[in-house]
Formats: C-alpha cells, sequence, structure tokens
C-alpha cells in the first residue's frame, strides 16, 4: 500500500524553531546564528563586539561548543551574560537546545543575543533555530573555492564577513572570485571584509548590526 | 554528518505514519531532496540502516530523488533549471540565480502495509 505523505523531514526542529522565533519576537530581541568552518574567528569577532557595542546594547550569548567552555569563558570575561551549550559530539546546534538555552538568560532585559554555531560549514544550515538571520564568516586561509564546494550556507546567510583580510598578501585567496562565487546562489548577500587584527572593515560590521537591533 | 540527524528526522515520521495507518511494515519510502542540501545518499542509508536495526522499521528502503535547482536567472530574468550548482545559466551564461527550488528535504509517499 502506498501513502502519500509530504512531510518535511526536519519538522520537528522547524516547528520549534517557529515557537522560538515567536518568542523572540514577543521579546523585541534580535537574534543573529553566527556560522562558518572552524577557526574563521567568531569568537574573536565577537569579543571584539562585545567591547564596541555592549554599552550601547544589552547582549546575551550563546556559546555553541561540541566540548570545552574555552570560549565562553573568553566572552565572559566581558561581562555578558553568556550560556554554554556543549553539544556533546553533534556537530551543529538545534532548536530545542536554544530554547533551553536562552530560558537561562533574562530575555525582556535583552536586545540582541548572538549564537555562535558549532564550527561546521554544512551541518549548522540545515537547522533552524528560530533566528532572525544567519550571519557567516569566511577567513581568507580558508580559499576563494569555499563558496562552490559549500553553496547552502552562503545561499542561506544575509551577511558575509570575510575575515582575515589583514593575511591575503600571504595567502592564495582571490577576492574577487570568492565575492562571485558567494554571489552565485545569493546575489542579495551583503559582503564585508574585516580584519580583527588590524581592526579594518570593523566600523562598517558595528553599524550594520547595530542597524539590526535598531529594527526591533 | 548530518545525514544521521536528517536519518533520525526520517525515522520518527515513519513511527508516526505507521500509527496513523496502522502499519505493521514499511517497504520504501519515498524522499525529495533537494541538490543544494549537499545530502550523501550513501551516508543517510548507512544512518537509517543503523537506526532502524532491530526495530520494526528494519528492511525499510529509502527511495532519494534528486530535485535540480531551479530558479530566476538576474542576468536574462528566465526561469532556469541546474543540474548543479557550479552550472552557469544555460541560455545566457549568467552565473547568478535567485533560487526557487533545491534545496527541498521531504517525505513524499510511503509504502507498507
Amino acid at each position: 500500500m502506498k501513502i502519500p505523505v509530504v512531510q518535511k523531514v526536519l519538522q520537528a526542529n522547524d516547528r520549534i524553531a517557529e515557537e522560538n522565533r515567536r518568542l523572540f519576537q514577543e521579546s523585541k530581541l534580535t537574534v543573529i546564528n553566527l556560522v562558518s568552518g572552524p577557526g574563521a574567528g567568531k569568537t574573536t569577532l565577537l569579543e571584539k563586539t562585545l567591547k564596541a557595542l555592549k554599552d550601547r546594547h544589552a547582549f546575551g550569548i550563546v556559546e555553541g561548543d561540541i566540548q570545552s567552555t574555552h570560549d565562553a569563558e573568553k566572552i565572559a570575561s566581558n561581562g555578558v551574560p553568556v550560556v554554554q551549550i556543549n553539544t556533546g559530539g553533534a556537530c551543529h546546534l538545534e532548536a530545542t537546545m536554544i530554547r533551553e538555552a536562552v530560558s537561562q538568560l533574562d530575555l525582556p532585559r535583552l536586545d540582541i543575543v548572538v549564537v555562535e554555531n558549532v564550527g561546521n560549514l554544512v551541518c549548522p544550515v540545515e537547522f533552524d533555530i528560530g533566528e532572525d538571520c544567519k550571519v557567516m564568516l569566511l577567513s581568507v586561509p580558508e580559499g576563494d573555492d569555499k563558496p562552490l564546494k559549500y553553496p547552502l550556507i552562503f545561499e542561506e546567510s544575509s551577511l558575509l564577513l570575510i575575515t582575515k583580510i589583514d593575511l591575503l598578501p600571504y595567502v592564495n585567496c582571490r577576492m574577487d572570485k570568492l565575492r562571485e562565487g558567494a554571489l552565485k546562489l545569493n546575489p542579495y548577500l551583503e559582503i564585508m571584509e574585516i580584519s580583527c587584527k588590524t581592526g579594518e572593515g570593523l566600523d562598517l560590521w558595528y553599524a550594520w548590526l547595530s542597524n539590526r537591533i535598531g529594527k526591533r | 554528518m548530518h545525514e544521521l540527524s536528517i536519518a533520525q528526522g526520517i525515522v520518527n515520521i515513519l513511527h508516526e505514519q505507521m500509527k496513523i495507518h496502522h502499519l505493521v511494515t514499511i517497504q520504501r519510502v519515498e524522499l525529495r531532496i533537494g541538490v543544494l542540501r549537499g545530502v550523501e545518499t550513501a551516508s543517510l542509508n548507512f544512518g537509517f540502516d543503523t537506526l532502524i536495526a532491530g526495530s520494526p522499521l528494519e528492511g525499510a528502503q529509502l527511495d532519494v530523488i534528486e530535485v535540480p535547482i531551479q530558479g530566476r536567472c538576474v542576468q536574462c530574468g528566465q526561469h532556469i533549471t541546474l543540474k548543479g550548482w557550479l552550472d552557469d545559466c544555460p541560455l545566457c551564461s549568467g552565473s547568478r540565480v535567485e533560487i526557487a527550488s533545491g534545496k527541498e528535504l521531504e517525505i513524499v509517499a510511503i509504502e507498507g502495509e
């Protein structure tokens, strides 16, 4: 007997993500899902961002890692509330983990929650967590071919931050090729080039983020 | 390894469907998966077989229908189909596409008794 069933495979996650989204909207909260491969500079960017903006906006941070509290401790030293999620092996965060994590934050007092996802260019994209948008980081040493290898993360992100551009003279990464690849499947992707080491481009990113918070 | 989470999602839905339709076994599951999902069929099958071993679902086969990328070419404005995401517009060689499909990940039918 053949039974037609049209059901999204990840519907259980999607449903909880929608509940999260409603909760965030009710709390007038901006939620950013920070995604990248390992070592692209998510934690460093977050530290810089908190130093620059924490007096202007009330931040909450959710740190996703497979193991260790290393990143969470670094972030907590900035005096911002942090919740650590250890996935214990899972390569991405899911909506239920976020629901549990944000229940430990005082949401009505916050303007923005930044979720630092597990470093991985594939799996985190599959799982909606209820965020407003995904911000993707790609560091120039990773190479300009990444959009061709991992298209979905570029397609799903609203902003691409090309990080570590101070290393451009030392690596084979062509910015025009990287931009073209990134825009191939996401013609409306915003792209910024930054360096946390030299500070180049960071003001643009801070302005982008502040503007997002203002919209809630 | 997002395939394992996807396989788990499929297993959960199949258990629900077995209850709803009073099925004892499931032989075949038809899935539509968009090329952009980057799902490795071999890994998906491996994860699925591992999860269903020793359960009433054991022996069920996944039948994957691959959905190509479809969308509007930004350059010529035509609706186009791309076999792979590396391809350019077959009509004007434009390289940018507004995606309309190719991200599907759904069960469309099951066969069971």
